[in-house]
């Protein structure tokens, strides 16, 4: 209840916060959020609907690769000291490249519909969630380990009883870090070569100087954003009810 | 029970070599409670690691009811100094786990671990997390879990170390009714003189790093919770605190 009052307080000072600028700067590029949000709604059912449905297919299917993908390998590398030793070069000279210079490339070998996309997304977070999962699967406390070991667990009952509620927060900090980076990497996938999704609607309102257009974007990517941001928030209560003690 | 010979313990660091236990020998029978004492650094947790089969790097003779150590005996349990608790579980979790990893039903856990919080005061938080206890709590939910697994040699620790002195004394009472009621042989391993005098019906002392036997004293006083308020404790402390300083000395 307390934290609903507070989301819609913080919801309405930005909105407020918007308009007042939207009436100081006094101009079409920046559009009140009245405006904005009427032309959202007009638009929703309509073109936006859709592009924002395409978008959220691609981002949540990268964040599920990455996941299966990342998850599986930290957790490994974080308690295999020899495999890691191997691994970290690899690991340390890709992760800093920003991976949408590689978006050319992609594109040749997996060509411009949701493939070369989901791809790219799934690439930034992979390299985000695996090395926190790697790092706290590494640091998990001995004590812990020791006395789980000590009751008569094997390496697979480690995993479940220790390791993984060790790291589960881990990998939800890192998604909610990097989901938002994983949507401005959309974003620029999407306008180029690209027909749908909210990356090519924005462009596309914003060549034709429809700023009052490109605020629905804007606002239907905030949501997205923030819907995925909800989901993690929840995930986070229901299976890490644990670290919300008082 | 416990039959420990030229037990040498050494830790290969880049540089040196560290020798934590030099050569112990002693032995302890079933059904006795033994405590082993020493300052910090001289080896005291390695030789509960060698026991509990943790630590497998080792020379020397070590045998539990006849059999050479190794890890996974069913029968023993370890209580470790910060009590080891999985802070996502909850109080019975806790004290459920070592049946739930041996495959024990949930009914039978039930069954199992109930009686077990209830004897040890743990009714009313059993659904709380290691988060939400005092210090005392925490360390009888360590001695629930310990105790789910019927065993018949206990290692502890330095079990009631961070503990107020109060709490500290009503523990180590209990850990008396516990060890009175189940004949379990328990190793007790501290640095507190008053701990081991009041514990321990065999003390052990054992010098700086490498660890070396010191003193056995036969402790014929302790297994009464009357014990501390008498005389002769506080006679028997003296004598512990000069052995323990002529090992340092």
């Amino acid at each position: 209840m307390r934290r609903t009052f507070y989301a819609l307080l913080s919801t309405a000072v930005l909105l407020l916060l918007w308009a007042l600028l939207a009436l100081i700067v006094n101009k079409p590029a920046l559009p009140s959020p009245v405006i904005a949000f009427k032309v959202f709604f007009r638009e929703l059912p309509g073109p936006l609907w859709k592009h924002l449905l395409v978008s959220a297919y691609r981002v949540l299917a990268g964040i599920a690769l990455a996941l299966a993908t990342a998850v599986p390998l930290g957790l490994y590398l974080g308690r295999n000291q020899r495999a890691d030793r191997f691994a970290a070069p690899f690991v340390y000279t890709v992760y800093p490249v920003p991976k949408i210079v590689l978006l050319p490339v992609v594109m040749l070998l997996l060509g411009l519909g949701d493939a070369a996309k989901i791809f790219l997304i799934t690439l930034v977070l992979f390299f985000q969630v695996l090395i926190p999962v790697r790092d706290s699967t590494r640091y998990v406390p001995r004590a812990l380990l020791d006395s789980v070991v000590s009751l008569g667990a094997g390496k697979m009952a480690l995993y479940r009883h220790v390791i993984w509620p060790t790291v589960l927060p881990e990998i939800l900090t890192a998604l909610r870090v990097a989901s938002g980076t994983a949507i401005a990497v959309l974003f620029f996938a999407e306008t180029i070569a690209c027909q749908e999704g909210l990356g090519y609607y924005l462009l596309d309102a914003w060549t034709r100087y429809a700023y009052r257009e490109m605020f629905a974007g804007i606002i239907a990517m905030g949501l997205l954003g923030s819907f995925i941001y909800v989901v993690l928030d929840w995930l986070e209560h229901h299976f890490c009810a644990w670290k919300y003690l008082s | 029970m416990v039959l420990i010979n030229d037990l040498r313990v050494t830790f290969k660091t880049p540089g040196t070599d560290i020798e934590a236990l030099g050569g112990i020998s002693f032995r302890i029978n079933a059904g006795d409670l033994c405590a082993v004492i020493g300052p910090s650094g001289c080896g005291k947790s390695t030789l509960l690691y060698v026991l509990s089969g943790l630590q497998r790097n080792f020379t020397g003779k070590v045998t539990i009811a006849g059999n050479p150590v190794k890890p996974g005996r069913r029968k023993t349990a370890l209580i470790l100094q910060d009590f080891g608790l999985l802070p996502w579980k909850n109080v019975f979790e806790n004290a459920a786990l070592g049946l739930e990893l041996r495959g024990i039903t949930r009914e039978e856990q039930q069954q199992k671990v109930a009686g077990i919080l209830r004897d040890l005061g743990l009714d009313e938080v059993r659904s709380l997390y290691p988060g939400q206890l005092s210090g005392g709590q925490r360390q009888r939910v360590a001695i629930a879990r310990a105790l789910a697994l019927d065993p018949d040699l206990l290692l502890m620790d330095e079990p009631f170390s961070s503990l107020d002195a109060l709490t500290r004394e009503s523990l180590q009472d209990i850990l008396l009714e516990i060890w009175r009621r189940t004949r379990c042989t328990i190793l007790l391993v501290t640095h507190s003189i008053e701990e081991a005098t009041f514990l321990g019906q065999q003390v052990v002392v054992l010098s700086p790093r490498p660890g070396r036997v010191v003193s056995i004293y036969m402790n014929s006083g302790a297994g009464n919770k009357s014990w501390r308020h008498e005389l002769q404790f506080h006679q028997v402390c003296s004598h512990l605190r000069e052995k323990l300083a002529g090992g340092i000395g």
